[in-house]
């Protein structure tokens, strides 16, 4: 055991080589979007195939050695703040500039980003080998796989970037190939649409986070500038009061003020400020709580956008519009988890802010309840799994909220394994069945497609959270957390929070549940459009298998079988695991006690029990109702009220109606009112015609001294020459 | 005992690219003689070559200190050395696009080219030229080569007139030149640029008026050259009279050459003027040539004749940056308010490097970019038309996009270059040369200076909206294709896009310090 621990511990190359070549990890699926986007008409749909699959697994394969290299004790990344154990990085220099203001191009991977590495181009390497299956239809095979591909190279630069900026590059890229793949069959309006509803609620998220930034730069900037009367607050052990404000100057020089070491050691700095007012500046007379909250609140907004929460969730269940394994990759797996990947990047600062916390927790319960009564409803595959995953974000925001950042990530995997493999599942279903997703037109999937059928149940029971599965550890972390830690500042939060992720996670397991039963167990309907269904061929299986036998494995991580350093108590693997990148989280929190975290001193059976009896429940209303209940009363109507539930749930509560009219259809007056008036007559009309219209006649008015006559353009160049002889000649005489 | 002056090697490499560029041309002459072989493309390829060496040879120059040669009748410095760079790249491009478009209309002949490599020759050395008896000469080798090669196609009327046309204006604009340096001489008693700066305070007391009427004939001949407003009357009918090829060369390489000697002969002639007169001369020029260059190309539906009258807006563009040079200092301040007024907010020194800089990068641009545009129309007229007067309308580029995809984009590139868009490398010329201006203090003359250029994106844009949202005419005929014409304007195209994106090392050489001798 020794022997394999130090094996894993002893990486094959010199971790300050792997921090070297990050940037291959991303060029290579960058250049597999170059050569299919711009060739792969040309060099057909084997070869597309080739390079687009070919460039994610290389990704995968240096991911594997990344990863492999900070798991080594000697992997060490400097920042301007000394180095960072377990993690590799390189700074590539400037990017730009403009005045003391600097972005350096860095990348940076640690046990987060490197975890989100491996899933991103495992699970992506996954999909991508089923979509050559799925996609084999579609002419547009070459556009689908540039797309994918530069997906896969935008969302690494999100999580290896060491700046804000730069991950912000990788949002924003992300966000692009999302709205180019949700409208990848752009000929249908309707699924246009869903891309442009999702490229247009991304961007009032991205203008939170922009802002937020934004206001981290000031805050930064006011903090170096603070009288040095607050140097005794913020001496630590081995550094000097007087010289933390200079050091966090000169790395904010050398590195830039949104990097993230910098913003790192600004929250400590923070952490010792929070009372303090801002003497000048922009953002003079407020505290740098009320600003570091403000911030958080922002960047929420912007996590909010690209991780579907609410207020602004509605993209998601239409992004479903986009084919199958895009809605695996990006909707499920991948960039939806970014928001939570972002905090669990700032979660120094996050801890920092007890409203914002309360608030991050409140949110994502409310969204995961919100979600899944949704979800109960709806009859498309792909709309119950799109719900389910609002939800399930939601539960990772819970656990943001709560301060188990660990417990929140964690499930960012194991949902990215299990939802992977359902929305595959989904998509082998509706290959197998004629591009039929009602549930209610399927039926007895079970003896018809055995594979798709095996892995979608373990993947089901994954989700319900049934022991000994994957999601049943990381959901159970998270509510577990949601439990017993408090922000004694709003004691209520976190509490009511829990209420609503705990009836939240029970109405997962019905309505999950539910899907199973109606489209795998039932017969098989008379409404299907084929009289059989058909098995899928292996690029299809096979990483439906993969991502169902790693659903089941991951349940490794939350086994609390590691022992805590120097606190005497237990932890899970991936708690230990991300130990290094919440080492200041830790730090802050010691020093502000805004969140109380209890030390685990035992395996918590007690909490186990619980959440199981949960997925228990909600999955045996669903046998009962789905299985013995509805069969027996076929054909007998709903009674009244619940019915009315049912189609208030169906429309999915009105929230699209209720934007609709709140926002839309305002802003719609007032653009048309700016459009009519203020544009087409004052500036179309007056400014940009009318200047246009002067010009114009100008220059043809100058036309006509252009005779073509030699004599005329001889007596034009003397007369200017005579003009100015005059003039210069006259001037010195007198 | 003769009197022979001492020359030394090193004096002579300034005249190395030009020595080679006639070498070129005489074995073009000779091959002529000798050769019959029916296929002509490798004139064109000896020209090319020439050129090249030619154009490495001045880039080696280019990285020897500044200091006077041959007696001081010639100086070589970075700025020329770049300058003869760039010409020998024109020339090169030109030549190729020459080779098609000569074959299609069975006109290559070996005196084509060497005419090329005469004006060539004449263009490096005007701009290393220090005297004005050797400037005059120089100026008038590469002009008598351009006459000859603007009437070269003698079918039809156009291009005998456009020859002629050219001929008589530019013996005048001559005839100015020669006239103001003869009263410089009779002011000083010199020829010779550094000495006419050490002369010319002292000459100033006595024969003040000589000198100003000296120094404004000057002034006038070298803005016929460079085609300013209200010299600039030959340009469109010259230009597009000239065969296409020989107008793409005429618009970067005498243009270039023009603007590198007056920038050295004023830099000596304001030494003891009133600051003043130099000052708004130039401006009044710029703001003319600017503006009037811009207003004229916008009703022209000719784009052959449009690229004529945006060939004018650029050299106002460049006249804006040699204006920054004689911005007099802060202490006297301006007297004649509004546009023509500066305040300058650096020192003289940085303000010269930076606009040396933004010259030398604005010319090497606008040479990629307009030898492109040029070589496109080149490619797509047709011999068929050449008497015809809507052998350039803007209808003959409708429907590009669809018929010659390539060409479009390499046009469109080409024309959002012309216009400033980025990251094509015309913005980054425009904005070298607007920052170095601003940084003199003419920012009410940059202001119109980008506004005209606004102006101009109407008629570039309108280029490229015929090529690919009109659809093509149904009886458009077949492009006539050859390599050669292809190969420059892949040239140019991928010059375009990339020096805008990486100007890395290039803009760095350009900004170095002591880039004009004396300057």
């Amino acid at each position: 055991m020794q022997k394999l621990v130090e094996f894993f511990q002893t990486a094959p190359v010199d971790p300050q080589q792997a921090g070297q070549m990050l940037w291959l990890i991303i060029l290579l699926p960058l250049l597999g979007a170059f050569i299919t986007g711009v060739f792969g008409k040309i060099i057909g749909r084997a070869n597309t195939h080739l390079v687009a699959v070919g460039a994610v697994f290389g990704s995968f394969l240096l991911s594997l050695i990344v990863f492999w290299t900070i798991n080594d004790y000697r992997a060490m990344a400097t920042t301007p703040f000394g180095s960072v154990n377990y993690a590799v990085g390189a700074d590539y220099g400037t990017w730009f500039s403009a005045g003391a203001f600097k972005v350096t191009f860095g990348l940076f991977a640690d046990h987060l980003s490197g975890s989100m590495l491996l899933v991103i181009t495992g699970v992506g390497f996954l999909i991508h080998l089923y979509s050559t299956e799925y996609m084999s239809h579609d002419d547009g095979y070459w556009r689908f796989f540039a797309y994918l591909n530069l997906f896969v190279a935008a969302m690494l630069t999100l999580v290896l970037g060491d700046s804000l900026p730069l991950l912000f590059v990788g949002w924003e890229g992300v966000g692009m190939c999302s709205y180019l793949l949700i409208g990848f069959w752009y000929t249908d309006p309707a699924k246009a649409f869903a891309g442009r509803k999702a490229f247009i609620t991304n961007r009032i998220g991205d203008f939170g986070f922009l802002v937020g930034s934004f206001l981290m730069v000031l805050a930064l900037e006011a903090a170096t500038k603070m009288p040095a009367d607050v140097s005794s607050k913020l001496g630590r052990p081995g550094l000097e009061g007087s010289s933390v404000l200079a050091r966090l100057s000169d790395g904010a020089k050398q590195k830039g003020p949104l990097a993230v070491p910098v913003l790192e050691e600004g929250s400590k700095v923070f952490a010792s400020l929070l009372d303090d007012t801002i003497p000048a500046g922009p953002l003079e007379g407020f505290t740098f709580g009320g600003v570091l909250t403000a911030a958080l609140l922002l960047f929420l907004l912007g996590a909010a956008g690209k991780s579907a929460q609410i207020p602004l969730y509605v993209w998601l269940p239409d992004a479903m519009a986009g084919p199958t394994p895009v809605s695996a990759l990006i909707h499920a797996a991948t960039m939806v988890t970014s928001g939570i990947y972002l905090f669990c990047r700032i979660s120094w600062l996050a801890v920092l802010s007890p409203t914002a916390m309360a608030t991050i927790a409140l949110i994502g319960a409310t969204t995961a309840l919100v979600a899944a009564l949704i979800a109960f409803s709806q009859k498309g595959l792909k709309k119950v799994l799109a719900y389910s995953t609002v939800s399930q974000l939601g539960l990772m925001f819970l656990g943001i909220g709560a301060g188990a950042f660990w417990a929140a990530f964690l499930h960012v995997i194991t949902h990215a394994f299990f939802k992977a493999c359902l929305f595959l599942g989904a998509g082998s279903v509706m290959h197998g069945n004629g591009e039929e997703e009602d549930i209610t037109k399927l039926g007895n999937l079970r003896k018809e497609m055995p594979t798709t059928w095996l892995t979608f149940l373990v993947a089901t029971l994954a989700i319900t959270g049934i022991v000994p599965l994957s999601g049943f550890f990381s959901k159970d972390a998270i509510l577990h957390a949601a439990h017993t830690n408090s922000i004694p500042a709003v004691a209520w939060a976190l509490k009511t929070a829990w209420v609503l992720g705990v009836v939240a996670a029970g109405c997962t397991a019905f309505y999950m549940m539910r899907m199973y039963f109606v489209a795998f167990e039932y017969p098989r309907s008379a409404e299907a459009k084929t009289p059989h269904a058909h098995e899928s061929s292996w690029h299809m299986t096979l990483p439906l298998v993969v991502l169902a036998v790693l659903s089941v494995v991951a349940l490794v991580h939350g086994l609390p079988i590691m022992k805590a350093e120097g606190r005497g108590t237990i932890q899970t693997l991936m708690e230990n695991f991300l130990d290094p990148v919440f080492r200041t989280t830790q730090e802050n929190l010691a020093k502000r006690q805004f969140l109380v975290i209890p030390p685990e001193e035992h395996v918590p059976w007690g909490a186990y029990l619980q959440a199981w009896l949960i997925a228990l429940t909600g999955g045996g209303i669903a046998f009962f109702l789905y299985m013995r209940f509805f069969p027996s009363r076929k054909g007998q109507p709903l009674p009244g009220p619940l019915e009315a539930l049912r189609t208030f749930s169906w429309n999915k509560f009105y929230v699209d109606e209720v934007y609709n009219f709140v926002i839309i259809r305002p802003l719609g007056v007032v653009a048309r009112v700016l459009w009519r008036v203020v544009d087409s007559i004052l500036i179309d009309g007056v400014a940009v015609r009318g200047t246009a219209w002067v010009t114009k006649q100008s220059g043809s008015v100058l036309r006509y001294l252009q005779t073509g006559d030699a004599q005329a353009y001889a007596a034009i160049m003397a007369l200017g020459l005579a003009g100015a002889l005059v003039w210069v000649l006259q001037r010195y005489a007198l | 005992m003769l009197n022979t002056p001492t020359v030394t090697m090193f004096d002579l490499h300034v005249v190395l690219p030009a020595a080679a560029l006639v070498f070129g041309a005489i074995v073009l002459m000779l091959s002529e003689v000798f050769l019959s072989s029916p296929n002509r493309t490798y004139m064109a390829v000896i020209a090319l070559v020439t050129s090249g060496i030619a154009g490495v040879v001045a880039l080696n120059n280019a990285f020897e200190p500044a200091r006077l040669v041959l007696q001081g009748f010639a100086v070589i410095d970075p700025f020329s050395s770049f300058m003869t760079v760039m010409v020998c790249l024109g020339t090169g491009l030109a030549s190729l696009l020459a080779a098609g478009f000569l074959k299609h209309r069975n006109a290559e002949r070996g005196e084509f080219y060497a005419l090329m490599l005469f004006a060539a020759a004449g263009m490096s050395l005007l701009a290393a030229s220090n005297e004005f008896i050797t400037l005059f000469i120089n100026l008038e080798v590469l002009s008598v080569a351009t006459y000859a090669l603007t009437a070269f196609l003698r079918r039809g009327p156009r291009p005998a007139e456009a020859g002629f046309k050219y001929f008589i204006l530019g013996a005048f604009a001559g005839a100015l030149l020669l006239y103001g340096a003869a009263l410089l001489y009779g002011a000083t008693g010199t020829t010779r640029l550094s000495d006419l700066a050490t002369l010319l305070p002292g000459a100033m007391a006595t024969r003040g008026g000589l000198v100003y009427a000296g120094f404004g004939l000057v002034l006038a001949g070298f803005a016929f050259k460079v085609a300013a407003v209200p010299f600039h009357m030959w340009t469109p009918d010259v230009y597009e009279g000239a065969p296409t090829p020989v107008t793409a060369l005429m618009s970067v390489g005498v243009k270039a050459a023009a603007i590198v000697a007056m920038v050295r002969t004023f830099l000596a002639l304001v030494n003891g003027l009133d600051p003043q007169v130099p000052f708004i001369l130039f401006s009044l020029l710029a703001l003319l040539t600017m503006v009037g260059g811009n207003l004229l190309a916008m009703p022209q539906r000719n784009v052959k004749r449009m690229l004529a009258y945006s060939s004018i807006a650029h050299a106002g563009y460049l006249l804006l940056g040699v204006t920054a040079l004689f911005v007099p200092d802060a202490a006297r301040s301006s007297d004649a308010g509004g546009v023509l007024s500066a305040t300058p907010l650096l020192a003289n020194a940085a303000v010269n490097a930076s606009v040396y800089k933004g010259i030398l990068f604005y010319l090497l641009g606008y040479t990629v970019t307009s030898i492109g545009a040029f070589g496109t129309l080149a490619a797509i007229e047709r011999r068929e038309d050449e008497t015809r007067s809507n052998t350039w309308d803007l209808e003959r580029l409708a429907g590009l996009a669809q018929r010659q995809p390539g060409w479009a984009a390499a046009m469109a590139a080409f024309m959002l270059s012309l216009a400033g868009v980025p990251p094509m490398v015309g913005f980054l010329g425009k904005l070298y040369i607007f920052s170095a201006a601003v940084d003199a203090g003419l920012i009410w003359l940059a202001v119109v200076g980008v506004l005209s250029s606004v102006a101009g994106t109407y008629y570039y844009l309108r280029v490229v909206v015929y090529m690919f949202m009109r659809p093509a005419a149904a009886d458009a005929p077949a492009t006539f294709r050859h390599w050669t014409t292809e190969v420059a304007l892949v040239v140019s195209a991928v010059a375009t896009v990339a020096l805008g994106i990486v100007p890395g090392p290039i803009a760095e050489w350009l900004s170095r310090a002591g880039m004009v001798f004396g300057g």
